[in-house]
């Protein structure tokens, strides 16, 4: 049995590339089909997201070109680099050398990072998972996945759960508005975001970002200022709140817990005094203000103000490059995990592969002999009752259950331990007398 | 017996190695630091409760009627509100500033040493441990309001740096922590005011008997009024929009540190009824 991949991610390929490869909407189907109909006996699954463009197949035999008599002797990769190329109509010089051919360990092990989000454009994301786990249904659906793959992606999506649970890898933030998020949880409680107000002031791409993530919380209010109250209007519309007039700014700033600044003035737009009115005004109550403006908006020393917590872009910055420092840190423990699971993953392959007909062989057989005995018993005891014949139908299976149960514990065991288990086959096979 | 083999050193040294796996946060992993201090506090608050038991039972009272039992007292209601904080927010690092707290109110109830165990009668039987209960319930009422005014300056002063929180030392929001400061107040200021007022009530009920010997004028009395004024400030400057946030944590631990006085200091420094007579068994029992 191999295990092959063949793809292409946001490192080996530009964007250029990669959307030429994609299989997105009803080109995934077609490609699963034509799959199906190119490598007969091959489970498959693609992979297909806006980083990466990856084919998982298995398969018995080594993978065949199409109309070729001769297996292919590397692992499999030229037949679905050329599906590739052939399916997308994309020259195969062309997209050569931007592809990975990776198979069995590498395979897998590559398959479980993806899940665990080690190989994504920002590591720890956790929509990947999604991804993957949405590829393998489509394929699942599709009828293109057989027992390896079944068994692997499982795995795959465990191993991602795993990694998010038992490392820090997803817990650091690593957007600027995400940490200017995690910033406002730390002031402010997060389940008494509806009581609270945010205002934003100007109209900036960065400071709409910025805002989405803030709506996450669910604030109670929203109010959009801008000196273009016709951009106020669309920013509010946008984000389901309330465009208000910019010349009574003083007074927003007075309703408002978050303030998101992200103007295009040259000049700042709140001075330490102006502001100190305005915290009389609000009662002293906390503020927390994203000044993401370059220049920025407000002053810096408005940040000393008692109970004004002021951050600006490079505040946040900051925080996110440490951030991504610890996430860095924490891929070595994904990594160690993924290796672990990996081993663990091969081990019960080969344990299901070679030793699972034997042992299947090995109970059929048992099964008929007891199944023979029985009857011959019951010929003899014509007197026995129903109850009394289940009930010793039942004692000698337990002992049969209880005769095999050590054998096949040995199996497996040696299979989870890396052991290399023909011998034990071997011997199995000889003692029980199967298929001879 | 075992029992009667739980000495102050053993529960106070359980608290003290939970402070120290507490406060070494950064060399621990979270887990293994969680698990340490919540163990050992645990083990503390087991070892502690034979302890007051047994003394509650030789004395036959609730062990209340002097400023040794009520500090031990007072020790075993902040490690059981302190265990309790820890067993459901366990995220949070609350032990780095309550076990501090708890071992200092052994220790001081250590150097106070026993004291006699007076002979309360008639009023004083019942009303006396009820005073000493309540004021022990006030204590607790402040030593939350004083947490929570120590964590908000803490998270306050790491939010002006800009800082978000690491795994090893995180805090509750600063709105929550302004919050649990005001409600410890609050509710200080309403069982200081109930324990003061038994406290009165038994002293004019005492005069009356002819006992003389509880007199308002007393050291402690003047300070218990003198904290009970503190919290009546406290709560009356709360509303102030000067004195939000970090003004009145600061103020609520000056007030702790005033309370704390009323409880040991007068006891060790001046001459006070409360302190009643000593018997000689200062250090750790």
């Amino acid at each position: 049995m191999r295990i092959v991949l063949v793809g292409c991610n946001h490192r080996s390929a530009p964007v250029a590339i990669r959307e030429r490869l994609a299989f997105d909407g009803p080109k995934l189907d077609a490609a699963l089909d034509a799959l199906a109909d190119q490598f007969p006996q091959t489970e498959a699954v693609v992979l297909s997201t806006c980083n990466r463009v990856e084919i998982y197949t298995a398969s018995e035999q080594p993978v065949r070109s199409p109309g070729s008599e001769q297996p292919v002797r590397s692992p499999g990769s030229e037949p679905l680099a050329a599906f590739l190329s052939d399916f997308h109509g994309v020259a195969a010089d062309q997209i050569a050398e931007h592809l990975y051919c990776l198979a069995d360990r590498d395979a897998v092990s590559h398959l479980f990072e993806v899940a665990g989000s080690i190989d994504s454009l920002v590591p720890g994301e956790g929509q990947i998972l999604a991804q993957v786990k949405e590829a393998y249904r489509i394929a699942k659906d599709r009828g293109a996945t057989g027992p390896v793959t079944n068994a692997l992606f499982q795995k795959a999506m465990e191993v991602g759960k795993l990694i998010q649970t038992s490392t820090e890898i997803a817990r650091k933030k690593v957007s600027v508005s995400s940490v200017a998020v995690e910033f406002a949880c730390e002031i402010f409680e997060a389940d008494q975001f509806s009581t609270k107000t945010v205002l934003v002031i100007g109209a900036g791409k960065m400071g709409e970002l910025t805002l989405e993530h803030l709506c996450e919380l669910r604030p109670g209010r929203i109010l959009v200022t801008n000196r273009s109250p016709d951009k106020a209007t669309a920013v509010a519309a946008r984000c389901n709140g309330r465009a208000v007039a910019f010349d009574r700014l003083d007074d927003w700033l007075g309703e408002a817990d978050l303030v998101l600044s992200t103007t295009g003035s040259p000049q700042p737009l709140v001075s330490r005094d102006r502001f100190a009115a305005v915290m009389r005004h609000r009662g002293n109550r906390p503020v927390f203000v994203i000044d993401i403006a370059v220049p920025r908006d407000f002053a810096a020393d408005v940040g000393d103000l008692e109970n004004v917590y002021l951050y600006n872009i490079d505040d946040l910055e900051r925080e996110r490059s440490k951030n991504l420092e610890a996430r860095q840190r924490e891929m070595v423990k994904a990594r160690a995990v993924i290796d672990r699971e990996t081993t663990s993953f091969l081990s019960e392959l080969a344990h299901q592969r070679h030793a699972g007909p034997v042992i299947t062989q090995l109970r059929h057989e048992w099964n008929a002999r007891r199944d023979v005995e029985l009857a011959r018993l019951f010929a003899q005891r014509p007197g026995l009752s129903v109850e009394d014949r289940e009930a010793i139908a039942r004692t000698f299976e337990r002992f049969q259950n209880q005769l095999l149960h050590q054998p096949l514990s040995a199996l497996r065991s040696a299979a989870a331990n890396g052991v290399h288990q023909h011998g034990l086959l071997d011997a199995l096979k000889r003692l029980f007398h199967i298929g001879q | 017996m075992i029992v009667e083999g739980v000495k102050l050193f053993c529960f106070g040294a359980s608290y003290s190695v939970a402070l120290a796996a507490e406060a070494a946060a950064a060399l621990l992993p979270a887990t293994w630091r969680r698990g340490a201090s919540l163990g050992f506090a645990a083990a503390g608050v087991v070892a502690h409760t034979i302890y007051l038991g047994h003394r509650a039972l030789a004395a036959d009272t609730p062990p209340l009627a002097t400023s040794f039992d009520s500090l031990v007292v007072l020790a075993w209601v902040l490690a059981v509100t302190y265990l309790s904080i820890h067993w459901y927010y366990p995220r949070f690092t609350v032990g780095v500033f309550a076990l501090p707290v708890i071992v200092a109110l052994i220790v001081l109830a250590g150097l106070l040493g026993q004291d006699s165990q007076r002979d309360l009668r008639g009023w004083a039987r019942v009303w006396g441990p009820a005073h000493g209960a309540v004021l022990a319930l006030g204590g607790v009422a402040v030593f939350v309001g004083f947490v929570a005014g120590m964590m908000y300056l803490v998270q306050a002063r790491r939010l002006k740096a800009k800082q978000l929180p690491s795994e090893a030392f995180d805090l509750p929001s600063l709105e929550l922590l302004e919050r649990l400061n005001r409600q410890g107040i609050t509710v200080a200021f309403t069982l200081l005011t109930i324990g003061l007022g038994i406290g009165l009530l038994l002293a004019i009920q005492q005069g009356r008997a002819g006992d003389a010997s509880i007199r308002l004028l007393d050291p402690k009395v003047i300070c218990a009024g003198l904290t009970w004024l503190a919290f009546g400030f406290l709560l009356q400057m709360r509303s102030h929009p000067q004195f939000r946030g970090r003004r009145v944590a600061l103020l609520t631990i000056v007030a702790f540190g005033l309370m704390l006085f009323t409880f040991v200091g007068v006891d060790l420094l001046l001459e006070s009824w409360h302190a009643s007579e000593r018997v000689a068994t200062k250090g750790l029992p």
